[in-house]
C-alpha cells in the first residue's frame, strides 16, 4: 500500500474504489477521450482502445484544446466519465469540466507516479484527498 | 477569493440566476488556481461552438443559460461550427438533424450578446490591444494572441470563456499575473526556411517539450524567423501538443515586457534535423483524397499565397481542396475577385467551419492532407482519418500532378 494525500479541487464521494488508469502522457479530453463511449482514442496512448468509464484517472497533466471541459461534461451526462480525474497538476481546462460536471478532481501526485503507464488498484476519498494504492 | 461588494451582491443572487451561477464557477475555478481577486476583461471568445463536440449535454448547458436569461457583458465572439449554415447542402456528413441543432447553439449565443463570428481566428475581427486582459477558449487564439499580439488570457475552457461573458470579468491567476510571464526556459530554433507546416512541427516539438514548470518558454530564432502564417500554426500546434499559453518571441510586447535575462535560462534547442525528421515521418506519400488548408482559420496571406501557387503551376487540383475561413475573411476574399480564382482551380472555400469540428470525416481508406499539425492531431484522434502534413506548395504540386 503506498498512500498519496492530494489536494482536492471537486468533492465527490468518500469512497471511490477500483481501476485506476494511469496515463504517462497529458491528456486532450477532446480528442483523447470519445464522449460517447468512454474509449481512450489516442492513438499514441499506451491505453488507447480502453475505456475510462467507471476507472478512476491519474493524468500528469493537461494538454490540447479548449473544448475539453464540455467534453467532461457529455462524459459526465452519457456515463462514459472516469468515477475521479487525479493530476499531477491540474489546469483551466480540466478543472471547468469537472467544476460544472460535478466530478470529483484533485492535484498534487508526484511526477515519478506517471513514469509508467500502468493499471493498479487503490481507493480514493474524495472528501480528504486520501489515495491508497495497492502498489 | 476577495469579492467587491458587488460580486458579493451577484454571488447572492441579487442580480439573477444565471450571474450567479456564473460567477460561482468562476470563484471555484479561480480559487483552484490560486486566484485572490477577479479581474475585469475587454473581451470573451467561446469556444465549445460545434454541436459535432459538445452534442446534446453542451447544447443543453447552453440553452439552460439562456433560459436563466444570460445575458453577455463585453464583448463577445464565438468559434467555428460544424458546417457552413448557408450552405445546407454542401456538408455530406451533416445531417438536417444536425443542421437544426447547430443552429440552435448559435441561436442561443447570438441571442445572449455573441457576435456570429464562428471563427478560430477572432484577432482578425477584433486585434486585442497589447495588455489588454482577455478570456478565451480556443487554444490557438489563446498562443497567437499572447505570444505575438501581446494580450493576455489564459487557455480557458469553453464553459468559463462563456461565464466571463456573463460576468465581464474573470480570475486573476495565470498568465494575468505579470510574474507568471517571465521565461523560464530558452529555447533556440534552428532553421534556414521556415514554412507554415515546418512552423507547424516546431510548435508540436515545443508542446511536448515545454514542462509545465518551464512555461513560458523564450523562443530564439537563429536562423529564420516564422512569418505570419507560420507563427499561426506554430502557436495552433503548441495547443495541441501541449498546454503552451505563451511563447516570449524577440520584438513582440511579451519579449519587451519580459525583465528576465533569457541569457542565464536553462536551454533547449530545436534542430534542423528534429524539424525535417518529423516532416519526413508526417509527408503524404500518393496523392491525398483530399487537402484541408484552414487550420487556424485561413486569413487573406494564406488565400495570397495559395493563389499565387495556383497561377504559377497553373492547373486545377485533382482531389477535394478545401480552404476554411472566417465569414469576414470571405468578404475581403471575394471582394478581391480572389475566391472566383480559387474556383477556378477547383479549390472550395468553406465558411464557419472546418474539418476538425465537422462531422462525417470517418472514412476508411481516406486520406487527408494539410499544414496544420493541429488538424493532424485531432483529425487522427476525433475522426479516426489518416492524416498527413505538407507545406502549401507541396500540397498544390501533389494535388495537380497528372
Amino acid at each position: 500500500m503506498v498512500k498519496y494525500t492530494l489536494k482536492v479541487i471537486v468533492e465527490g464521494s468518500d469512497n471511490l474504489e477500483g481501476e485506476i488508469l494511469v496515463f504517462n502522457h497529458p491528456i486532450s479530453f477532446l480528442g483523447d477521450f470519445d464522449p460517447k463511449t468512454g474509449e481512450v482514442k489516442d492513438p499514441n496512448s499506451p491505453h488507447h482502445g480502453k475505456t475510462v468509464k467507471e476507472k478512476i484517472i491519474a493524468i500528469p497533466a493537461g494538454r490540447g484544446s479548449t473544448v475539453g471541459s464540455y467534453i467532461i461534461y457529455a462524459m459526465a451526462k452519457n456515463g462514459t466519465a472516469p468515477k475521479a480525474i487525479l493530476a499531477g497538476k491540474a489546469e483551466p481546462i480540466i478543472i471547468t469540466g469537472a467544476v460544472i460536471s460535478n466530478l470529483p478532481l484533485a492535484e498534487g501526485l508526484p511526477k515519478e507516479f506517471f513514469r509508467h503507464p500502468r493499471t493498479i488498484k487503490g481507493v480514493y476519498n474524495a472528501k480528504t484527498g486520501e489515495l491508497n494504492t495497492e502498489e | 477569493m476577495y469579492l467587491t461588494k458587488e460580486e458579493e451582491a451577484i454571488l447572492a443572487g441579487e442580480q439573477g440566476e444565471a450571474k450567479r451561477l456564473a460567477l460561482n464557477v468562476i470563484i471555484k475555478v479561480g480559487e483552484a488556481l490560486g486566484a485572490e481577486k477577479l479581474i475585469p476583461i475587454q473581451h470573451a471568445h467561446i469556444s465549445g461552438i460545434s454541436y459535432n463536440n459538445i452534442g446534446e449535454p453542451g447544447l443543453n448547458f447552453i440553452q439552460n443559460l439562456y433560459e436563466l436569461e444570460a445575458r453577455f457583458n463585453v464583448y463577445t465572439t464565438i468559434n467555428p461550427i460544424g458546417v457552413d449554415l448557408d450552405e445546407p447542402r454542401g456538408f455530406p456528413g451533416a445531417t438536417t438533424e444536425f443542421y437544426k441543432k447547430q443552429a440552435e447553439v448559435i441561436r442561443y449565443l447570438v441571442r445572449m450578446g455573441a457576435e456570429p463570428t464562428m471563427t478560430c481566428t477572432p484577432y482578425y475581427i477584433r486585434q486585442p490591444n497589447p495588455g489588454e486582459h482577455l478570456a478565451w477558449g480556443e487554444s490557438s487564439a489563446v498562443a497567437y494572441s499572447n505570444s505575438i499580439l501581446g494580450a493576455w488570457t489564459n487557455r480557458e475552457g469553453g464553459p468559463l470563456a462563456l461565464m466571463a461573458a456573463i460576468l465581464g470579468k474573470t480570475y486573476y491567476a495565470g498568465v494575468h499575473v505579470p510574474e507568471n510571464r517571465e521565461p523560464r526556459l530558452l529555447i533556440t530554433v534552428d532553421h534556414p526556411n521556415l514554412d507554415s507546416a515546418r512552423s507547424s512541427i516546431i510548435g508540436m516539438l515545443l508542446g511536448e517539450l515545454v514542462s509545465l514548470e518551464q512555461k513560458p518558454p523564450y523562443l530564439e530564432f537563429t536562423s529564420s524567423t516564422p512569418d505570419h502564417i507560420g507563427f499561426k500554426e506554430m502557436c495552433a500546434a503548441a495547443g495541441a501538443s501541449g498546454s503552451l499559453e505563451l511563447c516570449i518571441i524577440p520584438g513582440t510586447p511579451a519579449a519587451r515586457e519580459a525583465k528576465t535575462d533569457f541569457h542565464q535560462l536553462p536551454r533547449e534547442s530545436i534542430t534542423r534535423d528534429d524539424i525535417e525528421s518529423k516532416l519526413e515521418e508526417f509527408a503524404p506519400t500518393t496523392m491525398p483524397d483530399m487537402v484541408f488548408i484552414g487550420c487556424p482559420h485561413a486569413g487573406l496571406q494564406e488565400i495570397r499565397l495559395i493563389a499565387r501557387h495556383l497561377k504559377r503551376i497553373n492547373k486545377p487540383v485533382r482531389n477535394h481542396f478545401w480552404v476554411s475561413v472566417s465569414r469576414h475573411i470571405y468578404k475581403q476574399v471575394t471582394d478581391q475577385g480572389l475566391d472566383a480564382l480559387l474556383q477556378m482551380y477547383g479549390i472550395r472555400l468553406v465558411r464557419d467551419t472546418c474539418l476538425v469540428v465537422s462531422p462525417g470525416w470517418q472514412k476508411t481508406g481516406y486520406t487527408i492532407a494539410t499544414n496544420s499539425f493541429k488538424t493532424l492531431f485531432y483529425m487522427k484522434r476525433i475522426h479516426s482519418v489518416e492524416t498527413r502534413l505538407a507545406p502549401i506548395e507541396t500540397l498544390i504540386q501533389l494535388s495537380t500532378q497528372t
